[in-house]
C-alpha cells in the first residue's frame, strides 16, 4: 500500500491570533515494505504529518492517497475513514495511557468491535494480537490494565492497534521513557510485527543511534517541511544542517569521519554501529587478524537467527536480525 | 490545540489589559447585575455599543467575542423557544396554532431574555480575554482577603484556582491526544443518539481521568518539593496598585450603569418614547 | 606522617550532603498482597559538590530513593540525613526540602502559575521571604538557567527543554544545596536534553551544586563523577562511570546497556579485534583503533 502525499500544508488555530503553521508543502511517497524513520525536533511537524495519514486531522490543503483512499480538503466524496483506519494502525506516544477497559482482552478487542466484529471474533483476534506482542492471553487477558508492568502495558496498547492487522503501522516514539532493555525489546517487537503483520512501518524517533539500525530510509522534518529525504550515507554528509535542526549525527558516523581524518578510510555505507563495527572488523581481517563472523550488535543476546549485517539496502529491507526474539 | 474561545486570554497590550484586575472583576459582577435591570431594546443597544467600544479599546477582535457565543448557541435557542411558548405573564392577544400559543408579550420576553444572555456571555468573556489567569486569581485572593478573618483559606483556594486554570490547556491537549488514539482504533464519537455518544466517550473519559490523577500526583510532589506550606506567612512577589486609568475606567463604567438604571426607573424604558418620536417623524 | 594528616583533614573538610543509612521503604499495598521493598537496605553517602548519576531499569527503586532524599518519602527503617538533619525530624522538614531541591519528569506537571516569573516566585513565597528578596531570587534563578528574557511569558508554548529549565529555575529559587533530577530528561528530545544537561553541569561546576541525576540515558551517566546502579531496590554497582561500563556483561544483569561507543568497543573486542572493551569516549576509541591497526 503506497502512501503518496502531495503538497500537504496545515496550520493549527487557523484564523486566530494563535495560528501556527505545522506543515508547509510536504510531499512524500512511502512505498510498500519500507521501514521509514521520521526525525525532527519537537514542533517540526512530524507528529502532525503522521496524524494526517489515517484521517485524524482533516486535510487543509494538499492531497494524500493511501492505497487509493484519497484525502483532500474537499468535503465530498467522503473518504472511507473506517477502511483507512483499519489499514493504517497508529501507536501514539506513551500508548499505555489510552488503555481504558476493565480487562486487557476487552481493551485490545476495542478496535475490532468498532469495526463491527462480534464479541467472540473480536476477542479471538485480541488473543492473537496479544500473542503477537509477546503477552500470554491466558495469563494477562483477564487482568486489569493497571495490574501490568510498564513494559507489558505498552505491549498491550500496541496489541490494541495491531489487532486489526494494519498494512501500515505508524509508531510515534515507541521507546520513549523506557530503560535500555525495554527499548531493545520494543524495537525487536516492531521488527517482528513488520515481518508478521504490517509490511510497512513508519517510526518517529529522536535517537539517531537507534533509528539508523532499524530504518531502511530516513526522512528529516524541519520547520514543517521535509528538510532531507536522502539515502542515509548521503544524509549524514549534511552534519551541520542536521545539527541546526536539533538533530544529532549517529555515533558511528562521527567515529568514521574522525577515523578518516586520521587516515583510516572505512569506505562508504557507514550509517550505524553495526555497519561501523563490520567495517572496522574488515580492516582487521585485511591485516590478517583472525576476526569472528559479525552479525550486528546484540547486547542483550535475545535476537535469534541473525542473517547478516545490513542497513539501508536498496530493496528497503532493514530486517537485519531475522525474526527477532 | 483546539479553539477554546471562551475563557481564553488574548495576549495583547491594551488599556483594558492594564486595568487593575480587581477592578475588572468588580466591573464584571456589576455588569452581570446591571444586565437584569435593562428595561428596553434601546437599553440593550446601549449595552452592545458599550461592549463593542470596550472591545475596540482592548484590541480584541469583535469576532473573537462573538465566537464565544457559538459554544452556547444551542442552549440559547432552547431557552428562547421555551420562553416563547411557556410565557406565563399577561397577554394582550394570543395566536394559537395546534398546541402552540404565542403572544406579542411572549415574543418580547423571549427576545429580551436572549439578548440578555448573549450580552452576559459577551461581557464576561471580555474579562477573561483581557486578564491573565494569575492576575485573575491574585485579584480574587486580594478581593476576598477579609474572609481570612473567619478562617477561610483564601490563599489556598486562590492557588487551587490558579493551578486548575493552568492545567486546563494541558488536559484539553491530553483529551485531544487520547481522542485521536481511540479514533485511530476505529472509535466513532460523532454519530448516534446522545446515549450512544456518551457511551462512546468512555474510552476517552476514563484515560483522561487517570491522566488527571497522575498529573495531580506529580504536582502534589512538586508542590511539596517547593516547600508549599513551609511558612505560616506566605509572602507575595507582586503587588497590585490602583492607577489613574483605573479611576477613569470607574467613572465611565459608573456612567454606563447609571444610564441603564435611569432607563428603567426614571424613564420606564425609552422604547415607547422612541416609537412615539418615530411615529411623529413619519406621521 | 604528612600523608595521614592530609587524609584526615580531607575527610573533615569534605562535607557529606546526603547520608543514607541502611534504608528500607515499601509502598502501601492492598490487604492480602505481599509488600515488596522498593528500597531494600540501601546505604550511601553523597558528597557535597559531586555529580552523581543514578541508573537502573524501570522499577529498580531509583525514583523511590530520590524521594527519600528530600523527605517526600520517609524511610520505614534506617535513616536519611541531609546536612546533618534527619528527614524524619518533622520540625525541620522544610529545612530538608529547601536544601534538597527536586525536579521531576514532566515539566508540565510541576508548574503552578501561567506566567514564568509567578511560577518561579512560588517557592520563595512559600518560604515567606520579603518581596525584594523574592525578586532577587527570581532574577538569579532565571539567569542561572539562561531564561531571563522569558520572564513575562507563559510556558505553555515553550519547548520541552525550555520548560524543564524553568522547572529547574523554580527549584533553584529556594536556594537548595543539592539538586535531584528524577528522570527530568526522559521526556525531552536530544536538544532539550542537552540544554538541561548543560544547565546542571554549569551549576555543578560554577556554584558547587551537588547534583543527583536519575536517568536512562547512558550518555548522560558518562558525564557524571560517579554512578550508582540500582537493581531490585539495592545498590548493585557504585563506581566511576568508566569502571561501571568496563564491567561489560555484568550490566546485562541489571538490564542496562552501555552507551554506543562502549557497545562498539565491546563488539570489536569480542570479535577478535585488539580493542579494550571499557572504552567510554569517542576519541579514545578512535585512538585505540588507530593504534591497534598500525601495530599489525
Amino acid at each position: 500500500m503506497p502512501i503518496v502525499v502531495k503538497d500537504l500544508s496545515f496550520a493549527y488555530g487557523k484564523g486566530t491570533p494563535f495560528e501556527k503553521k505545522a506543515l508547509d508543502g510536504v510531499s512524500l511517497t512511502i512505498e510498500d515494505g519500507e521501514f521509514l524513520g521520521i526525525m525532527g525536533h519537537t514542533g517540526s511537524g512530524k507528529s502532525t504529518f503522521i496524524q494526517h495519514l489515517n484521517g485524524l486531522i482533516k486535510v487543509q490543503s494538499g492531497e494524500i492517497d493511501v492505497n487509493g483512499i484519497k484525502l483532500t480538503p474537499a468535503k465530498r466524496p467522503k473518504p472511507d475513514l473506517k477502511a483507512l483506519r483499519a489499514a493504517v494502525g497508529m501507536v501514539f506516544q506513551y500508548p499505555e495511557y489510552q488503555l481504558f477497559d476493565d480487562t486487557v482482552i476487552k481493551d485490545v478487542a476495542f478496535g475490532p468491535k468498532n469495526m463491527g466484529f462480534k464479541k467472540e471474533e473480536a476477542e479471538e483476534m485480541a488473543r492473537q494480537a496479544l500473542r503477537l506482542v509477546g503477552l500470554d492471553p491466558d495469563e494477562v487477558g483477564q487482568k486489569a490494565p493497571f495490574e501490568l508492568s510498564g513494559g507489558q502495558k505498552r505491549r498491550a496498547a500496541i496489541a490494541g492497534v495491531i489487532v486489526m492487522k494494519p498494512k501500515i503501522l505508524v509508531l510515534d516514539e515507541p521507546t520513549a521513557g523506557l530503560d535500555p532493555y525495554g527499548k531493545e525489546q520494543i524495537l525487536d517487537l516492531v521488527l517482528r510485527l513488520k515481518e508478521e503483520c504490517s509490511p510497512t512501518v513508519i517510526v518517529i524517533s529522536h535517537d539517531m543511534d537507534e533509528i539508523t539500525r532499524y530504518a531502511s530510509r530516513l526522512v528529516v522534518f524541519g520547520e514543517g517541511k521535509v528538510a532531507f529525504d536522502l539515502p542515509m550515507e548521503q544524509l549524514f554528509e549534511h552534519g551541520r544542517e542536521l545539527e541546526e535542526l536539533g538533530l544529532e549525527i549517529p555515533t558511528a558516523v562521527r567515529l568514521a569521519t574522525a577515523l578518516k581524518a586520521r587516515g583510516i578510510d572505512l569506505g562508504s555505507g557507514i550509517v550505524n554501529m553495526d555497519t561501523f563495527t563490520a567495517a572496522v572488523l574488515k580492516k582487521f581481517a585485511e591485516k590478517g587478524v583472525p576476526v569472528k563472523e559479525f552479525c550486528g550488535i546484540d547486547w542483550f543476546g535475545e535476537r535469534s537467527k541473525k542473517s547478516g549485517i545490513g542497513a539501508a539496502d536498496d530493496n528497503g529491507s532493514a530486517d537485519i536480525f531475522g525474526e527477532g526474539i | 490545540m483546539r479553539d477554546v474561545a471562551f475563557g481564553q486570554y488574548y495576549p495583547v497590550s491594551s488599556p483594558i489589559h492594564r486595568l487593575d484586575p480587581r477592578l475588572k472583576i468588580i466591573f464584571t459582577i456589576m455588569y452581570i447585575v446591571t444586565m437584569f435591570f435593562v428595561a428596553s431594546y434601546a437599553g440593550y443597544a446601549l449595552v452592545l455599543i458599550f461592549l463593542l467600544s470596550v472591545c475596540a479599546i482592548s484590541h480584541v477582535p469583535p469576532k473573537a467575542m462573538f465566537k464565544s457565543i457559538k459554544g452556547v448557541i444551542v442552549l440559547l435557542m432552547i431557552t428562547a423557544v421555551l420562553n416563547l411558548f411557556f410565557y406565563a405573564g399577561e397577554t394582550s392577544v394570543e395566536w394559537t396554532w395546534w398546541i402552540f400559543t404565542v403572544s406579542p408579550e411572549a415574543i418580547d420576553f423571549a427576545l429580551k431574555m436572549m439578548f440578555r444572555l448573549i450580552l452576559l456571555i459577551m461581557g464576561t468573556t471580555i474579562l477573561t480575554f483581557t486578564t491573565g489567569t494569575s492576575e485573575l486569581t491574585d485579584a480574587i485572593e486580594s478581593l476576598f482577603k477579609p474572609l481570612t478573618l473567619i478562617k477561610i483559606p483564601v490563599r489556598d483556594i486562590a492557588l487551587i484556582m490558579s493551578i486548575a486554570l493552568r492545567f486546563i490547556p494541558g488536559l484539553i491537549e491530553e483529551t485531544d491526544k487520547i481522542m485521536m488514539a481511540q479514533k485511530a482504533r476505529g472509535a466513532d464519537m460523532d454519530s448516534g443518539n446522545i446515549f450512544k455518544r456518551i457511551k462512546a466517550m468512555l474510552p476517552v473519559i476514563i484515560p483522561v481521568f487517570v491522566s488527571a490523577f497522575r498529573k495531580a500526583d506529580e504536582l502534589a510532589d512538586a508542590l511539596d518539593a517547593r516547600c508549599y506550606q513551609a511558612s505560616p506567612k506566605r509572602t507575595k512577589m507582586k503587588k497590585m496598585r490602583f492607577a489613574w486609568r483605573d479611576l477613569v475606567a470607574f467613572l465611565i463604567f459608573a456612567a454606563f450603569v447609571t444610564l441603564i438604571f435611569l432607563d428603567k426607573y426614571l424613564w420606564g424604558g425609552v422604547d415607547a418614547y422612541i416609537v412615539e418620536a418615530f411615529k411623529g417623524l413619519i406621521g | 606522617m604528612i600523608v595521614p594528616a592530609a587524609a584526615l583533614w580531607y575527610n573533615i573538610l569534605r562535607m557529606t550532603a546526603i547520608k543514607v543509612d541502611n534504608v528500607y521503604y515499601a509502598y502501601e499495598t492492598n490487604e492480602g498482597e505481599e509488600s515488596r521493598f522498593a528500597v531494600n537496605g540501601v546505604s550511601l553517602e553523597i558528597e557535597e559538590g559531586s555529580f552523581v548519576a543514578v541508573a537502573g531499569h524501570n522499577g529498580s527503586g531509583k525514583s523511590t530513593l530520590a524521594r527519600l532524599f528530600n523527605g517526600l518519602l520517609l524511610p520505614d527503617k534506617g535513616s536519611v540525613t541531609v546536612f546533618g538533619t534527619d528527614t524524619k525530624d518533622e520540625k525541620n522538614i522544610y529545612k530538608v526540602r529547601s536544601s534538597v531541591g527536586m525536579v521531576f519528569q514532566n515539566p508540565d506537571n510541576q508548574m503552578v502559575a501561567s506566567v514564568v516569573e509567578d511560577d518561579i516566585a512560588f517557592g520563595p513565597e512559600n518560604l515567606g521571604l520579603p518581596r525584594e528578596e523574592i525578586i532577587r531570587r527570581v532574577d538569579k534563578a532565571l539567569e542561572q538557567v539562561g531564561m531571563s528574557e522569558y520572564r513575562k511569558s507563559t510556558p505553555f508554548r515553550m519547548s520541552g527543554g525550555q520548560k524543564q529549565r524553568l522547572a529547574i529555575a523554580g527549584v533553584l529559587a529556594i536556594r537548595p544545596k543539592v539538586l535531584v533530577l528524577d528522570e527530568s530528561t526522559a521526556m525531552l528530545d536530544p536538544k532539550g536534553r542537552r540544554e538541561v544537561m548543560d544547565v546542571i553541569h554549569a551549576l555543578n561546576k560554577q556554584e558547587n551544586m551537588t547534583v543527583v541525576h536519575i536517568t536512562h540515558y547512558m550518555e548522560e551517566v558518562l558525564e557524571a563523577d560517579r554512578v550508582i546502579v540500582m537493581d531490585e531496590g539495592k545498590i548493585a554497582l557504585d563506581d566511576a562511570p568508566r569502571a561501571v561500563f568496563a564491567r561489560g556483561e555484568e550490566l546485562k544483569k541489571y538490564k542496562l546497556a552501555p552507551p554506543a561507543v562502549t557497545l562498539i568497543a565491546h563488539a570489536l573486542a569480542r570479535h577478535g579485534a585488539d580493542i579494550p572493551c571499557g572504552i567510554t569516549g569517542e576519541e579514545e576509541l578512535e585512538e585505540a583503533i588507530c593504534r591497534s591497526l598500525s601495530k599489525i
